[in-house]
């Protein structure tokens, strides 16, 4: 008989524990999992914070999934509702964790998007880098919109000193840039009160404790008062121990209950959301906005289709509109394999075997990558960090007609292996 | 740091918190389970969704549970009742699987519970 084979589009956290659910409960199984980057891991790589390095090493249990021999990566395969499917009844089941599309807009005129940072800050493929250099280095406030996590990194990130930047895996290049930006206070504009917080206590206790950032907390007067539900206990120490930073000379001020608008001189105004009173207008300043993310391409298509592929599942942030950490994706894995085992057909069905499937999948793509360029990343990192003499960098891949660009050293794109 | 798994979990021991933990780095032992502090990654999802809010962050514990800070590193960090070889650090809880062992102190717990 032959394997059971699925196919799983994205290759993020989602689509990785997704596989790894299929693995474990699954017998004979085959599992081909495409990504449209050439490396593996989403935003388990492109997204969690380079300062947060234990974090971090949610990718190394993935790098054994993806390693594993019943799993075949193929990168750089950007899957489309079309191909999806027609390519669908091949498989016996089809996991679609191609995660969230982009920032929500805003009428806020030209900002940069989220996206565009933690990606330029975590050596994404795919970014403008130029452009974000050009906003961050820029003599003028950054005013960052939103009010979850991704925010409060992004803040961070840009508030945080030398010493602890060059302690990451930061790209040389973006330290050197965060580190000459003009040492001006970074604007965290949130529309919630302090109730209504979506960003954990943590990611708070730690600016001020952690990193002795100076924080201070400006708030809309009816910030608790207003609201029924008082927030947490350790969310409101955390607030007012903040609350204690110096009033001219502080790193980061948070707006709590506040908004941002664009005004027609281009200054960018943060007022309050009850009544509207101005709190503060900056003549000149860089908006980042982090205020949630639509469905992307691949769902958005599939969903305005006439039918679902009868064998099609979603997990992760491609189906729940980008809410929830790593460990929500892997819980979400587990109840969709489950389904899958509930309705796999029994005996034989038009399935494709492992290598016709994998051939299927890469011919979807011009210039298909295999698991090989992860490793050799990884292996091109751990040069570049020596040449450096930091502890780990990562590099920027830039894959181009001419091949991929590591860091300062250009190689060949890796052929497939035969 | 790390997360650590309370005296609250006794007898629960529901796996609510193995289900979401995406390192796979909390041991069922016998009547309760233990975070593994060289491998948990602080992510917090475990918190968030046991039933019975057994699970701090090491430096959050109420008072009377310190102890089990220093309780599930042992549980890993020396053999465990009848064993010659500690468990380590195994990285694989779900290959591990059920151990059926607890530590002293979760035993003499468990036991005092129950009569
Ligand atoms: C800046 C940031 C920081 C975060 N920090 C944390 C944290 O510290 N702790 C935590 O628990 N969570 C954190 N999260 C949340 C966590 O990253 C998400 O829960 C998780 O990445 C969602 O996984 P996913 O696989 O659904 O989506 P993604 O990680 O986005 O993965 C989707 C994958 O699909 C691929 N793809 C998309 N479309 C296609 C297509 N058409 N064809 C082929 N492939 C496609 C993408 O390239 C990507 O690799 C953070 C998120 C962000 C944005
Ligand atoms: S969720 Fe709580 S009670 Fe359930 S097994 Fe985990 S720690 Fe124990
Ligand atoms: S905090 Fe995260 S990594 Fe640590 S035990 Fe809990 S779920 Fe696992």
């Amino acid at each position: 008989m032959t394997p059971r084979v699925c196919w799983v589009v994205g290759a993020g956290p989602a689509g990785m524990y997704a596989t790894q659910a299929i693995l474990r409960s699954l017998e004979d199984v085959h599992v081909v999992l495409a990504d449209r980057r050439r490396v593996p891991f989403g935003l388990g790589r492109f997204g969690i914070a380079p300062d947060h390095p234990k974090m971090r090493r949610v990718v190394t249990p993935l790098e054994r999934i993806v390693e594993d021999d019943r799993v075949t990566f193929i990168g750089g395969v950007e899957v489309s509702a079309a191909r999806l499917a027609e390519l669908a009844p091949g498989f016996d089941a089809v996991v679609i964790a191609s995660g969230a599309g982009a920032d929500h807009p805003t009428d806020l005129g030209d900002t940069l998007a989220s996206r565009e940072v933690f990606g330029w800050y975590n050596a994404d493929h795919g970014v403008d880098t130029a452009r974000v250099e050009e906003a961050l280095g820029a003599d003028r406030e950054v005013v960052v919109v939103g009010g979850g996590n991704v925010s409060i990194d992004i803040v961070r990130l840009l508030a945080v000193g030398e010493d602890r930047l060059r302690a990451t895996d930061l790209p040389e290049r973006v330290v050197d840039v965060l580190v000459a930006r003009p040492r001006r206070p970074v604007h965290l504009v949130v529309r919630s009160a302090a109730s209504e917080l979506k960003f954990s206590a943590p990611m708070i206790t730690e600016l001020v404790h952690e990193l002795g950032l100076r924080v201070r907390v400006r708030r809309h007067e009816s910030y608790w008062g207003g609201s029924s539900d008082s927030p947490s206990d350790e969310r409101r120490s955390s607030l007012e121990l903040a609350v204690s930073g110096d009033d001219l000379d502080v790193d980061v001020v948070i707006h709590l209950g506040a908004q941002a608008a664009r005004a027609a001189d281009g200054a960018i105004e943060i007022s309050s959301t009850v009544d509207g009173g101005s709190l503060v207008r900056l003549a000149e300043a860089t908006v980042i906005t982090a205020i949630g993310y639509g469905p992307g391409a691949l769902m958005t298509d599939l969903r305005a289709a006439p039918s679902w592929p009868e064998n099609a599942y979603v997990c992760g942030w491609a189906g729940n509109g980008a809410k929830g950490v790593l460990g929500t994706n892997k819980a979400d894995a587990l109840r969709i394999v489950e389904q899958i085992r509930e309705g796999l057909a029994p005996g034989d069905s038009r399935r494709l075997d492992p290598a016709a499937a994998v051939a299927a999948v890469r011919s979807l793509a011009d210039d298909p990558v295999g698991i090989e360029e992860w490793r050799a990343t990884v292996d091109a990192e751990i040069l570049e960090a020596t040449r450096t003499g930091r502890g780990v960098e990562r590099i920027r891949l830039q894959p181009g007609a001419d091949g991929l660009q590591f860091g300062t050293e250009r190689k060949e794109s890796l052929p497939w292996p035969t | 740091m790390a997360y650590v798994i309370s005296s609250a979990c006794i007898d629960v021991t529901d796996q609510s918190c193995v289900s979401v933990c995406p390192v796979d780095c909390i041991y069922e032992g016998d009547r309760k389970l233990y975070v593994n502090p060289n491998e948990c990654i602080d992510c917090g999802a475990c918190e968030a969704v046991c039933p019975v809010t057994a699970i701090y962050l090491s430096t959050r514990l109420p008072e009377e549970e310190r102890l089990h800070a220093e309780d599930n590193a042992r549980f890993f960090a020396e053999p465990l009742p009848g064993r010659d070889e500690p468990l380590g650090d195994p990285g694989d809880s779900v290959a591990v699987g059920r151990i059926g062992v607890d530590t002293e102190l979760v035993r003499r717990l468990a036991e005092g519970g129950a009569s």
